[in-house]
C-alpha cells in the first residue's frame, strides 16, 4: 500500500468492512507503528517517541466512529480540556479555547453538563470538538456521520466544512459512497488491505469492475447521472456530485428562481423576518453554519428548515429561496453556486 | 502531507468450642462461652459472642437476597417495563450519579476536608462507648445527606441505602439473639433452626453496632453524593496517595459504567432471545452474561488505549476545575467536631440502656 494524502484536498478513505481502514486510521496518529515500510508526515518519516508523538497528536487530531470511546471525562468543558491539558496547555488558555471549540459546535450552553446527560448527536460533537481544540493542521474523522439522524448528519458535515474551510485539512474514513462522492475531492479506495484506486471519485465509479471488487456500490447521483448518459443527448461531462448539481444538469435552464441570502455574524436581528423577500408564496429557508443554527434553534419557527442543498434544488426548480449562513462561511457557499452554474443553471443570489 | 508505504477475597473459621468442626445453628448453645473476635472487630467491643457457622449464613442469606433481587430486576424488567428498561425512558447510573455530585450544595466544598471530617467523626463514633455518638454521628451524616442530595436520591442510592439496611439489619440481628450464655437472659426461645438468647449486653451491643454502621452509611453516601470522582481523585492526589492507584479509581469508575450499560444491551439481547423464560433458564443467562461482559472488558479496553493515546494521555488524567484543597479551617472544625463527640461519649457513657427501652425491668 502507498498512498500519498495531499495538503488542503478534502479526501475520503473508503472501503467495505474488513478493508484496513482502521488500522490505516491509527497510523495516521502513531497509534500503529508499521511492521514494515514507514509513515511520512510533511515528508518526515514518523518517530515513535513520546514527544514527537506528544507534538504529532497534537497536529493531527482524530475523531473516533463511537464518541463513547473518546469521552473520559465527566462534564463537557473536562472532556474537551482533557487533550489540551495533556499538550501541556495552561488551564487559562485552555478556558479560553474551550469556549472556542464549543461555541464552533454549538454547543456553549452545554459546557457545564456532564456528558452523559448528551445525546448521541451532542457526543459526537463534543467529540469534534475535542479533537480540534488543539488546534490541529489536520483532522483524521472515522465514520463521522455513523449513527447520526440525517438531520445531525447534515449539520456534522456542515462543521467538517467549515473547519476545512478555515484551513485544516480533512481526512475522512468512511463506507457512505453517497456521503464520500458528494464531498471528497479525492478519494482513496481500500480492499482487503491493499489500496485499489486512488483519485477523483467519479474516476473509481466509472470503473465498474474495480467498484463491483471493493465491495461498494456506486452512489445515487453517479448511478442515475450514468443511466442518462446512455442517451445520445446527454453528456457524461461534468460529472454531478449532489443532487442539486444533478438537477442543475437535467433542468439545463437558465432561468432559476432567486436565491436570497442572508449572513449572520453573530445574532440575527429582530427584523430578520422581515427582511424575507414579500411574495405571494412563503420563501423556502435554509440554513448554514453552526452559529446560525445555533441561534435560529432557539427563535420562534411556523417553517420547515431546510440545507444548502435543499435550497439549491428549489432556486433551479424556479422559486424562491432563502439562506441564513454563517458569515464566516461565504466562501464555501460561493463555491458551491458556482459549481452549480458549471451544470447549466446560473442562480440568481441577492444578499439581504 | 501523509505518505504510508505499510504491508498493512476470611471469616474466623474457628468454630468456637466445637474444636475445629462444623456444628449447626441448633448447637450454639453447648458453646456459647466462646467468642469470636472478627465480630467483635466489626463491633469495636468486647463481649458478645456469634459462632462463625451463624455469621457463614448471615453472609448466604445476604448473598441469596442479593442474587435474587439481581434477578427479579432482570426478570421483572422483562415482564412490566422495569428494571434496565426504565433506564431508557430515564438517566442511566453515571449520569444520575454525575448529576447528583455535580448538582450538590457541597461540590464546592473541599474534597479532601469532607473525607477528613467524616473518617474522623466515625471514628470517634467506635473510640467511644456511647450509644449517642453513633446518633449524633447518624444525625450528622443525614443532615449532610439530605442537604447535599436536596432529597433527590437517585434510584442506585436508595437501592445501595436499602441493600446495606438489609445486611445491617440482618448482622445487628444475629448479634442480637447471640448473648453470652454466662448473662442471664431478657429472652430465651427457639426460632426454627435458631436458638435466640438475647441478653442486654447483647442487645445494646447490636444497637450499638447498628447506629454505628447507619451514621457511616450516611456520611459516606453525603460524601459519595456530593463529590466527583475526579474531585476525589484529586483528593487522595493531595494525600499523597500513589497516582496509579487514583487513575485506577478513576478508570474503575468511568469503565464499569460502560460495561454495566454493556450488560444492559445483553440482558434485553437476552430477554429477546427467551433468555429469562423459567429460573432455571434466567441464571444460566445471567451466568452468560458474565461471562459476556468478561470477554468485552478487554474489547472496550483496547478501544480505550487507543483513544487515550490519541488524546495525548500520559498516564495521568488531567483535572481542569481543581476543587478546593483543604484549608485551616476545615482541620480546625475536624478537631474540634471529633474533641466535642468524644468528650460527649465519655460523659454520656451509660446514659442510655437500649433493652431496658425495649424490655422495660425484665432481667
Amino acid at each position: 500500500m502507498n498512498i500519498r494524502i495531499d495538503d488542503g484536498i478534502k479526501t475520503a478513505i473508503l472501503g467495505a468492512n474488513g478493508a484496513g481502514k482502521s488500522t490505516l486510521f491509527y497510523h495516521l496518529n502513531g497509534i500503529f507503528k508499521p511492521k514494515k515500510g514507514m509513515v511520512l508526515y510533511k515528508n518526515e518519516p514518523m518517530v515513535y517517541e513520546k514527544e514527537y508523538l506528544r507534538r504529532l497528536r497534537s497536529e493531527v487530531s482524530a475523531v473516533l466512529q463511537n464518541p463513547d470511546d473518546q469521552i473520559f471525562s465527566v462534564t463537557v468543558e473536562e472532556d474537551v480540556a482533557f487533550g489540551l491539558l495533556n499538550a501541556g496547555m495552561s488551564v487559562g488558555e485552555a478556558d479560553v479555547r474551550i469556549d472556542e471549540v464549543l461555541s464552533a459546535v454549538g454547543l456553549s450552553d452545554f459546557r457545564m453538563r456532564p456528558m452523559r446527560q448528551l445525546s448521541y448527536g451532542q457526543r459526537k460533537r463534543v467529540a469534534f470538538a475535542s479533537a480540534i481544540a488543539t488546534r490541529p493542521s489536520v483532522l483524521v474523522l472515522d465514520e463521522p456521520t455513523a449513527g447520526l439522524d440525517s438531520q445531525m448528519a447534515q449539520e456534522a458535515m456542515e462543521t467538517v466544512d467549515q473547519m476545512h474551510h478555515s484551513g485544516t485539512n480533512i481526512i475522512m474514513f468512511t463506507h457512505d459512497v453517497d456521503l464520500a462522492y458528494a464531498w471528497a475531492d479525492c478519494m482513496h479506495v481500500l480492499c482487503g488491505g491493499s489500496l485499489i484506486y486512488s483519485g477523483d471519485p467519479w474516476g473509481f465509479y466509472s470503473d465498474s469492475a474495480k467498484t463491483a471488487v471493493s465491495g461498494l456500490v456506486p452512489p445515487t447521483v453517479f448511478a442515475i447521472d450514468k443511466s442518462l448518459s446512455a442517451s445520445e443527448e446527454w453528456s457524461a461531462d461534468p460529472h454531478p456530485r449532489t443532487a442539486a448539481e444533478l438537477l442543475s444538469k437535467i433542468s439545463g435552464k437558465n432561468d432559476t428562481g432567486t436565491l436570497y441570502l442572508i449572513p449572520v455574524r453573530s445574532n440575527i436581528s429582530t427584523d430578520f423576518w422581515e427582511k424575507l423577500p414579500k411574495s405571494g408564496v412563503k420563501p423556502y429557508i435554509g440554513v448554514f453554519g453552526v452559529n446560525t443554527r445555533r441561534i435560529i434553534s432557539g427563535m420562534r419557527q411556523d417553517c420547515m428548515l431546510g440545507c444548502i442543498d435543499s435550497c439549491m434544488e428549489e432556486v433551479i426548480s424556479g422559486n424562491d429561496a432563502v439562506l441564513v449562513y454563517d458569515d464566516s462561511a461565504y466562501g464555501i457557499i460561493e463555491k458551491r453556486i458556482s459549481r452549480i452554474g458549471v451544470f447549466g443553471a446560473k442562480i440568481k443570489t441577492v444578499i439581504l | 502531507m501523509f505518505t504510508v508505504p505499510v504491508s498493512v477475597r476470611h471469616l474466623n473459621r474457628r468454630y468456637a468450642g466445637a474444636g475445629g468442626r462444623f456444628r449447626y445453628p441448633r448447637f450454639y448453645s453447648t458453646r456459647r462461652t466462646e467468642n469470636i473476635h472478627g465480630v467483635m472487630l466489626f463491633s469495636g467491643l468486647s463481649g458478645g459472642g456469634v459462632p462463625g457457622s451463624a455469621m457463614l449464613i448471615a453472609a448466604a442469606v445476604c448473598i441469596c437476597t442479593v442474587l435474587c433481587i439481581i434477578v427479579y430486576k432482570a426478570r421483572s424488567g422483562n415482564r412490566d417495563g422495569r428494571g434496565p428498561y426504565r433506564k431508557r425512558r430515564g438517566l442511566s447510573e453515571q449520569v444520575q450519579m454525575d448529576t447528583l455530585a455535580y448538582g450538590s450544595r457541597m461540590v464546592g466544598w473541599s474534597p479532601l476536608g469532607k473525607l477528613l471530617f467524616i473518617l474522623c467523626i466515625i471514628i470517634t463514633g467506635l473510640l467511644t462507648d456511647s450509644i449517642l455518638v453513633p446518633i449524633c454521628t447518624f444525625a450528622i451524616g443525614l443532615t449532610m445527606m439530605i442537604y447535599s442530595t436536596n432529597l433527590k436520591i437517585p434510584s442506585i442510592l436508595a437501592l445501595a441505602i436499602g441493600e446495606s439496611m438489609l445486611i445491617m439489619i440482618i448482622g445487628c440481628g444475629m448479634i442480637s439473639i447471640m448473648g453470652s450464655a454466662s448473662e442471664p437472659a431478657i429472652w430465651d426461645t427457639d426460632i426454627l433452626l435458631f436458638h435466640v438468647y438475647i441478653t442486654d449486653a447483647s442487645f445494646n451491643l447490636a444497637w450499638l453496632v447498628f447506629m454505628r454502621s447507619a451514621a457511616g452509611v450516611t456520611l459516606m453516601l453525603a460524601f459519595a453524593s456530593s463529590t466527583p470522582i475526579p474531585h476525589l481523585s484529586q483528593a487522595l492526589g493531595q494525600i499523597k496517595v500513589p497516582k496509579e492507584i487514583t487513575e485506577i479509581i478513576v478508570l474503575v469508575y468511568r469503565y464499569s459504567f460502560l460495561l454495566l450499560e454493556e450488560m444492559q444491551i445483553m440482558y434485553r439481547a437476552a430477554d429477546c432471545r427467551m433468555g429469562f423464560s423459567g429460573f432455571t433458564k434466567s441464571f444460566r443467562t445471567v451466568a452468560g452474561i458474565a461471562a459476556g461482559v468478561f470477554s468485552s472488558s478487554i474489547d472496550i479496553s483496547d478501544r480505550a488505549q487507543n483513544a487515550l493515546m490519541c488524546r495525548n494521555y500520559s498516564g495521568t488524567f488531567p483535572v481542569f476545575r481543581s476543587p478546593k484543597k483543604i484549608s485551616v479551617g476545615w482541620i480546625a472544625a475536624v478537631i474540634v467536631s471529633a474533641a466535642i463527640l468524644f468528650a460527649f461519649g465519655q460523659y454520656s457513657s451509660g446514659w442510655i440502656n437500649i433493652s431496658e427501652v425495649f424490655f422495660g425491668g425484665i432481667r
